[in-house]
């Protein structure tokens, strides 16, 4: 008899139809891509698993985003898990905080290769292959949109002749300051129990916390923002008693990256252009880029004031734009490093900054966010970073037109 | 810092031209309009400040071509130094030597530049007209200049801000961007909630769909069963006929009885069966008169035919024909072979002479051979060693007669005994003399030579000595020694003995000389006899070999006789075993020993073909006897035939064979035939039996006893079958159309046409109505499907979703902006406020301070202007006055008292030269005095120049601080 052993994908936040953002405009072809991106990857996620022949995926929350739960979306799951039916690939399937059972579409019926995760009662499912009862698979579905309490102490193996017990676990772990703290564990208590694998969900950032047994955050599939960076995907997994195989496989069908340039030696706007160009070489095709500019002088500050750093960029991408192949900068900052030398001396800029420093922002901004459509659809950016802004601007306007006087 | 010193190179009307500043800090410049007074404040800031190239263009000299100039300046920080620019540079000489550039200077300036400098340090007699309309925002404006940033600065980013933000969003407009795109936004987020609520009806339409599904299910079901019944019905119409028939045709069937006995298909197998019997019967009578044909022949034959036992032995008889010829051949060939070795046998009795009867009658025994072979091999001996005897006799009797003449010859030879002895000693005598004369010759010569020797020897010891005492005395006579002369003597008496010892056995050596001896015989004797010895001893030594040859002669003759007599009693020998043979075998008699050998081998050849003969002999006997027993065996079966013995041959032994034999065969295939005949017989015989036993059967089965019967019976049988066939065929033509039930129940049934008739009618309505409603649904059924599908896959929602966050992006990237310009301008409006507060109550202390003190104490109070206020001002009685109620100078005063309060709030920070410029004109003399007095005392502190026309200010300040300009030159009062 062959030794046991199990092969499977790992994915989880697939977030299917939900928008991507802070993008604020893109051309039409970009958009289309964009609008379709979390259905390629997801596409690329079943052909990897059919491909590579597995013998299940398993989907740890988060498939759905509650907001954008679209019938299309639900139907598109549906029909992906049916490719994978044809295939005689399973698919075990729990529910997250995004798209808990409650909010589920119940008249859509997947096929009977999925195994759903009724509700918060951690349980599990076993899976024959050929016959042979190779694994306990175990898990549960958020049933509303917070779990709050540690659902670690709910996982026992069942059986404990069955060769592979994986388990699912869409929470984060205590202490992540980033994200809500649902299902919290301790990395200690997983690595306690005795299970051969457990398949993470929810933080997006795809992170293996352990390697024995592999504890894995397998991030999402689809970057959706800047701060979704870098090659989002899946985990090709395959396990046997004496060796445990883990791969990383690439999904998104767009990329978002972060560009930081020093422009500090750059004596004109075409200097910033080449430079930019020739960053811009080293990224892939299909990548949205956030470029920073970083400066000790104030000089990008005055390609900002003329509008000419815009109309730079707006040319950049209007060349590196084609119907399929482009590389999109779909924003922009300044960050000038070193403050803007003033007059110390200078009492009003003194008295100024001290004003700036004292002054309640939400009071100063009530008339846009407080206003009856602001106040629905917008949300203020953070005091501080704000006032940041607004101390560069002041210093720069108020110094600048100085010196330009002289 | 204080200026100290101005050099101008050219700027303006001034050339070439220094101007020496007071150090106590105070100067008054006085000059009558034109006399170049703000030219030099220009140049002064013209060096601090520098120009741009085009209002530089102002102040180029009119008579040099040298732009510019320098001035010195005191610092308390830094100490003294000198700026200076020209067209083209500038640049800082250091009290130290060192040279610094403008970098420098604008450092030390603290960003002060012209402007500033010009608000607040410089203020002339036009300014002092402002304060009379001086309201809060233009107070502010003055205020800011206390602050290094221009007022007019802060006023266009203020501007700018707010236009931007008023082109980004207004709290109540719809036109600005933001507004915009809130409006956007809003619209994006309605639609997107309406097909929200347009998706949530997905589900709704699903139960719909499940709802249907199941009506549409139910309606089909009951359509199906009305269907069902209208066949019936229309096909029980069709089939009344059918039924009808079928009813009479069961009717038919009760005539007939219930079982008609009579076997299955009854007909054709009889006539089947008789069909078999007829050509088995006639082929059955054929075979029958075949056998009784073949029987007869087989008798036949069986009568005229040779018995068994003649033919069995003829037949053994003619196998061994072949044998009985060989036979024949046989003894004819070893008859002709006898004869041949017989005639052979004779010949070689012929040719060795020896009948043959004499060689049957011996025995010749195996060892013959050797025994012959032995005498004629000792034979051949005995004659070689004969010859050899009578050979070596001869050669002694030779030998032995030789020796005999040569004793006698050397016996002839010999001297008589003595006379040889008398001879010998005469010779040795000779001998002995002859050797002795020979050997004293010789010695007589050596002592002749040894006496020679001895002399000399003597002669030289004597000289010797003589030489030694001739010394000896010499010595002795000049050493005057006596011992010397005894010496001499003694070497001389020495040499003296020697020298005649030394002669004395010379003598005795020549005395020996002489001695002699003479010989008894002569020398020819001497030779004669020893000749005559010689051939004597030689004899003598001959003779004694000859004597020894003669013993050795004489024993080898002994010898000889010795082996004679040997070879005799050989020979005797050999001689009686000839005789032993010749007495065995008589025909030796006439043969010569020697040919015993070679005769044995022919004897033996004889004897051999006499065997050879004998064995021949035998197998004639014995193929003789075959040839007997042939010949009776031919006559035995000549006997039994009947025949001559005679003439029975093989010939006829054959015959007989043949005939048997035809005859046997021929009786072989006629008993073969009549068994086949007599089998098929019994086959046919049987198979016609089994037949009649069929049709036997079939008859019983009829119940009846005869053909006839048995044909009447098939006949009622087949209209019966035929009856019912045609009731199958209804039955089942009906049963076509009907279930078994439905069918039982029909033909129980009474039916009336036009009742079914009538139910079809209704019923094809009830159809139709059902139809419609299946119809109906299914199209409803479609458009969900439609509806559901488009749902699934429109990509409206991801559209919507992706537009609106596109533009809620948008609208915070625009609303951020906003927040940035809202929350500057709001700062900036702040901070002027905070500002204002903050320096406006100080400056106005100080103005307050100084006002009461050029007003000498007139006014007590300044109030600050307000947004609808001007400035107002105390008096000392409490009555409060607005600037325009004021007088010209108190106004003046007002203002210089403003100004300077705000250079001392500033001076706390800066300390620049403080230019007026004909600012007290308006004040009257006792002001003037005052203000003088003041300014006097400030100028202690901090550089003050002041610029005049007046004559009067003039002279109110002393000398010492003042500087007159008249037609281009300065000149001290």
């Amino acid at each position: 008899m062959l030794a046991p052993s199990i092969s499977f994908l790992h994915a989880a936040d697939l977030h299917l139809d939900s928008p991507f953002s802070g993008l604020s405009h893109v051309p039409d072809a970009i958009f289309s891509e964009i609008k379709d991106s979390t259905f390629r990857a997801f596409d690329t996620l079943i052909e990897t698993a059919i491909e590579k022949n597995v013998d299940f995926v398993l989907f740890v929350g988060d498939i759905f985003d509650e907001a954008n739960r679209s019938v299309r979306a639900q139907i598109y799951f549906k029909d992906g898990c049916e490719r994978l039916k044809e295939h005689g690939i399973n698919v075990y399937l729990s529910y997250g905080n995004h798209d808990f059972v409650h909010d589920a579409l119940d008249v859509i019926s997947y096929p009977d290769n999925v195994y759903l995760f009724p509700d918060e009662t951690v349980r599990f499912f076993p899976y024959y292959k050929d016959g042979r009862l190779l694994a306990h698979i175990y898990g549960f579905s958020y049933e509303s949109r917070a779990v709050t309490e540690n659902k670690v102490v709910q996982y026992e193996i069942n059986d404990a002749s069955v060769p592979f017990h994986l388990a699912m676990l869409h929470g984060s772990m205590y202490g992540n300051k980033h994200h809500s703290p649902y299902a919290p564990f301790r990395l200690n208590e997983l690595r306690k129990c005795a299970f051969d694998y457990w398949a993470l969900g929810h933080i997006h950032e795809r992170n293996q916390l352990a390697t024995n047994p592999p504890i894995i955050y397998p991030g999402n599939i689809q970057g959706r923002h800047r701060h979704e960076t870098g090659e989002k995907g899946c985990y090709y997994v395959q396990l046997s008693k004496s060796e445990q195989t883990l791969q990383f496989i690439p999904l998104q069908s767009i990329l978002f990256q972060d560009l930081t340039i020093d422009v500090t030696d750059s004596n004109s706007i075409y200097d910033i252009e080449k430079r930019v160009e020739q960053e811009l070489s080293r990224f892939v095709l299909k990548t949205l880029v956030h470029v920073t500019f970083v400066s000790e002088t104030d000089t990008i500050l005055s390609y900002e004031e003329t509008g000419a750093l815009h109309d730079l960029i707006q040319v950049i991408n209007e060349r590196n734009t084609n119907a399929s192949d482009w590389i999109y900068l779909y924003t922009y900052k300044i960050d000038v490093q070193e403050e803007i030398s003033f007059q110390r001396d200078d009492l009003f800029v003194g008295e100024m900054l001290q004003t700036l420093e004292e002054i309640r922002v939400e009071e100063a901004l009530s008339d846009l966010y407080y206003h009856p459509l602001g106040r629905q659809f917008l949300r203020q950016l953070p005091d501080e970073t704000i006032k940041k802004d607004v101390k560069q601007l002041l210093l720069y306007e108020l110094l600048r037109s100085k010196e330009g006087d002289s | 810092m204080r200026i100290k010193e101005a050099t101008v190179f050219g700027f303006g009307k001034w050339t070439d031209m220094t101007f020496h500043f007071p150090e106590t800090g105070l100067f008054c410049l006085y000059g009558e309009n034109e006399a170049g007074k703000s030219t030099l404040q220009q140049f002064i800031l013209y060096v601090m400040f520098g120009l741009p190239p085009r209002k530089r263009k102002l102040f180029y000299p009119k008579r040099s071509s040298h732009f510019g100039g320098s001035i010195t300046v005191k610092d308390e920080r830094i100490g003294t130094f000198t700026i200076e620019r020209t067209e083209n540079e500038c640049r800082c000489l250091l009290d130290n030597g060192e040279e610094r550039e403008e970098v420098w200077l604008k450092e030390y300036l603290k960003g002060m530049n012209r402007e500033i400098y010009e608000a607040i340090y410089a203020f002339s007699l036009h300014d002092l007209l402002e304060i009379r309309t001086m309201k809060e925002a233009e107070l502010s404006d003055i205020l800011f200049s206390v602050g290094l940033t221009g007022a007019s600065q802060i006023y266009d980013v203020e501007k700018k801000l707010s236009q931007k933000i008023g082109e980004l969003f207004k709290k109540t407009g719809t036109r600005p961007v933001i507004n915009e795109q809130l409006q956007s936004v809003k619209q994006l987020h309605d639609e997107m909630e309406r097909y929200r609520k347009e998706e949530a009806t997905y589900v709704d339409m699903r139960k719909k769909e499940a709802l249907l599904e199941r009506e549409l299910y139910e309606t089909e079901q009951h359509l199906f069963t009305l269907k069902q019944t209208l066949t019936e019905k229309e096909q029980t119409l069709q089939l009344l006929p059918l039924i009808n028939e079928y009813e009479r045709c069961l009717q038919l069937l009760q005539t007939y009885p219930e079982t008609i006995p009579f076997p299955e298909e009854g007909l054709e197998r009889y006539e089947r069966i008789k069909d078999a019997l007829i050509p088995l019967r006639s082929e059955f009578n054929v075979f029958h008169e075949q056998k009784q044909q073949y029987e007869r022949e087989i008798v036949e034959l069986e009568n005229n035919n040779y018995r068994m036992p003649i033919y069995e032995r003829a037949k053994s008889l003619l196998e061994r024909k072949q044998e009985a010829h060989a036979v024949k051949e046989e003894l004819e060939k070893l008859t002709h072979e006898r004869e041949f070795v017989q005639e052979e046998i004779a010949s070689c009795a012929r040719d060795i002479g020896i009948e043959r009867t004499e060689i049957e009658r011996s025995t010749f025994a195996y060892h013959l051979e050797h025994r012959w072979e032995e005498i004629y091999t000792d034979n051949r001996e005995l004659h070689v060693e004969s010859e050899k005897l009578t050979e070596e006799f001869e050669e002694l009797r030779e030998k032995r007669a030789r020796l005999d003449d040569e004793k006698a010859t050397l016996e002839a030879l010999l001297l008589e005994e003595k006379e040889a002895e008398q001879m010998q000693q005469d010779v040795f005598s000779y001998e002995m003399a002859h050797s002795f004369l020979q050997h004293s010759a010789e010695e007589t010569e050596r002592i002749e030579q040894l006496v020679k020797k001895q002399k000399r020897q003597s002669n030289t010891y004597l000289l010797g000595t003589v030489v030694l005492a001739v010394i000896s005395i010499a010595a002795g006579f000049f050493f005057e020694q006596a011992i010397a002369y005894v010496a001499a003597v003694i070497f001389l008496a020495f040499g003296i003995v020697l020298s005649h010892s030394a002669q004395r056995s010379l003598k005795e050596l020549a005395n020996t000389k002489r001695t002699d001896a003479t010989p008894p015989i002569s020398a020819e004797q001497y030779r004669l006899y020893s000749e005559q010895l010689k051939q004597h001893d030689e004899a003598k030594t001959k003779l004694e070999h000859v004597l020894s040859e003669q013993n050795e002669i004489e024993r080898k003759i002994e010898e000889w006789k010795r082996k004679s007599s040997l070879f005799e009693q050989k020979e005797m020998d050999w001689i009686k075993r000839v005789e032993v043979d010749r007495k065995e075998y008589p025909f030796l008699q006439e043969i010569e020993p020697l040919y015993w050998r070679k005769l044995l081998d022919e004897i033996r050849n004889m004897l051999t073909l006499i065997d050879k003969e004998a064995t021949i002999l035998a197998n004639i006997t014995m193929l003789r006897e075959k040839e007997q027993t042939f010949s009776h065996l031919l006559t035995d079966l000549a006997n039994e035939v009947g025949l001559e013995a005679e003439t029975m041959t093989f010939q006829e032994v054959e015959k007989i064979v043949q005939t048997s034999e035809a005859t046997e065969s021929k009786l072989t295939q006629l008993r073969d035939e009549l068994d086949k005949r007599n089998r098929a017989l019994h086959s046919l015989a049987e198979k016609i039996n089994s037949y009649e036993k069929v049709r036997d059967e079939l008859f019983n089965l009829a119940q009846v006893e005869d053909e006839e019967t048995f044909y009447t019976m098939a006949r009622k049988k087949r209209e019966k079958e035929e009856l019912e066939q045609k009731r199958d065929v209804l039955y089942n033509q009906l049963r076509n159309n009907f279930n078994e039930h439905q069918l039982e129940t029909l033909l129980n049934m009474d039916f009336e046409e036009v009742t079914l008739q009538t139910d079809v009618a209704s019923l094809k309505e009830e159809i139709k109505r059902s139809e419609a409603l299946v119809t109906n649904i299914n199209r409803e059924l479609a458009a969900l499907e439609v509806e559901l599908k488009r749902l699934e896959t429109s990509e409206k929602r991801s559209l919507l979703t992706m537009k609106h966050q596109l533009a809620v992006d948008n609208l915070e990237k625009l609303a951020n902006k906003w927040a940035t310009y809202q929350l500057a301008y709001t700062t900036l409006q702040r901070a002027k406020a905070s500002y204002q507060e903050k320096y406006l109550n100080e400056v106005i202390e100080k103005t307050n301070h100084y006002f009461k003190h050029f007003t000498n104490g007139a006014y007590t109070n300044v109030f600050p202007p307000t947004e609808k206020q001007l400035f107002q001002v105390e008096a000392s009685d409490n009555i409060r006055y607005t600037v325009e109620e004021l007088s010209q100078g108190t106004i003046d005063q007002l203002y210089i008292s403003l100004r300077l309060a705000i250079t001392q709030v500033m001076n706390d920070r800066f300390q620049f030269p403080l230019m007026m410029d004909d600012a007290i004109l308006h004040f009257d003399q006792k002001r003037r005095k005052q203000f003088i007095r003041f300014i006097e005392e400030l100028a202690e502190k901090e550089q003050i120049i002041l610029f005049t026309c007046n004559e009067l200010i003039r002279d109110e300040f002393s000398q010492a601080h003042v500087k007159t300009i008249e037609q281009g030159m300065i000149s001290y009062r």
